[in-house]
């Protein structure tokens, strides 16, 4: 499971872009998002999700806004931009080119050792 | 139980640097646990173990800490960019200031031009000279206050202070420039030579005035 997590944790922001894609959408609402499509198995500290979102600001990759809620805290709602977009679909590119490639690589070009 | 994130957070947050950004950071950090607090207690979990999952899930704080102290507001790439700009625009005026002085005795000596035609062309384009180092000044790259700590405000305090100095600088140079060219086209059209030099008193007053309008501005 190690492995796992560290494969998700070094594609947070790709995960985070493919979920703002859909909609606009805030930190608990991914975080979620994450631990149901996982079965529950992973789901991502606080910390790594906040400075994901800091870094793709700073990229421009997304957008931030307050929500209004009427009751409670406010929450900060992300927004992807167009660059967001490009980027997301280079990283969709990136990604499944070296899923191939591991494959190759750790399974030996046959899948069904 | 809330009051009790609500400590929590706040107490992860005691040293982190005291801005904008770390306070929505906090607001941000608290609401979403709080989302996840109110989750947990409505899938069963009771109170003290819904709220020991909420803190543990925050993860090193430290890292998060972290990113609100990294400040890089001046991209190299853009410095670079300006700096090149800077010295272009600054050499086509200063060109500029010097082919007016030729073109002035060129349409005097040569073509022999009407004195008050020429030296109007000249101060035509010494203005346009004037009015590029005076752009070039005003579009340079502000520094941007991204904390609201003592040395951030010095900092932008200094470059706001920069970027109108040079616009000071640049009106400066053009009210004396026309005050020289008056002092002339005065003294050659109505040969008031014996009185002309007023003009430069008046002149020095403009500028203390000038100097004092952009005082009381502030």
């Amino acid at each position: 499971m190690s492995i796992t997590s560290d494969i998700i944790r070094g594609h947070t922001e790709t995960i985070i872009l493919a979920h703002l894609v859909e909609r606009d959408s805030y930190g608990y609402e991914i975080n979620k998002f994450i631990k149901e499509q996982t079965n529950n198995k992973y789901e991502l500290k606080e910390a790594t999700l906040y400075s994901a979102f800091r870094r793709l600001e700073k990229a421009s990759l997304i957008t931030s806004y307050w929500g209004d809620q009427k009751t409670g805290a406010r929450r900060r709602y992300y927004s992807i931009t167009e660059l967001g977009k490009d980027a997301l679909k280079q990283n969709r590119l990136d990604w499944n080119e070296s899923k191939e490639l591991i494959d190759k690589l750790i399974n030996g070009g046959n899948e069904n050792v | 139980m809330y009051e009790k994130l609500k400590k929590s957070v706040d107490e992860l947050f005691e040293n982190a640097p005291k801005t904008h950004r770390a306070t929505e950071l906090r607001e941000e950090l608290l609401a979403n646990l709080t989302d996840k607090y109110d989750d947990l207690i409505s899938s069963g979990k009771g109170e003290e173990e819904a709220f020991k999952i909420a803190i543990s899930s925050i993860g090193d704080v430290d890292e998060l800490l972290d990113g609100l102290k990294d400040r890089n507001i001046f991209d190299y790439n853009d410095t670079q960019k300006y700096r090149r700009k800077n010295a272009l625009v600054l050499s086509v005026s200063i060109g500029l200031y010097i082919m007016s002085v030729v073109i002035l005795m060129l349409l005097n000596q040569v073509f022999m031009v009407n004195n008050v035609v020429s030296v109007s062309i000249m101060l035509t384009i010494d203005a346009i000279a004037t009015c590029l180092i005076v752009y070039n000044a005003a579009s340079r790259p502000r520094y941007v206050k991204n904390d609201d700590t003592i040395v951030e405000e010095f900092k932008e305090w200094k470059s706001s202070n920069n970027a109108q100095n040079e616009i000071i600088k640049s009106i400066k140079s053009i009210v004396w420039l026309i005050i020289v060219a008056l002092y002339f086209i005065l003294s050659f059209v109505f040969d008031a030579w014996g009185y002309s030099w007023v003009i430069f008193i008046i002149g020095a007053a403009v500028e203390k005035i000038i100097t004092l309008s952009f005082k009381l501005k502030e």
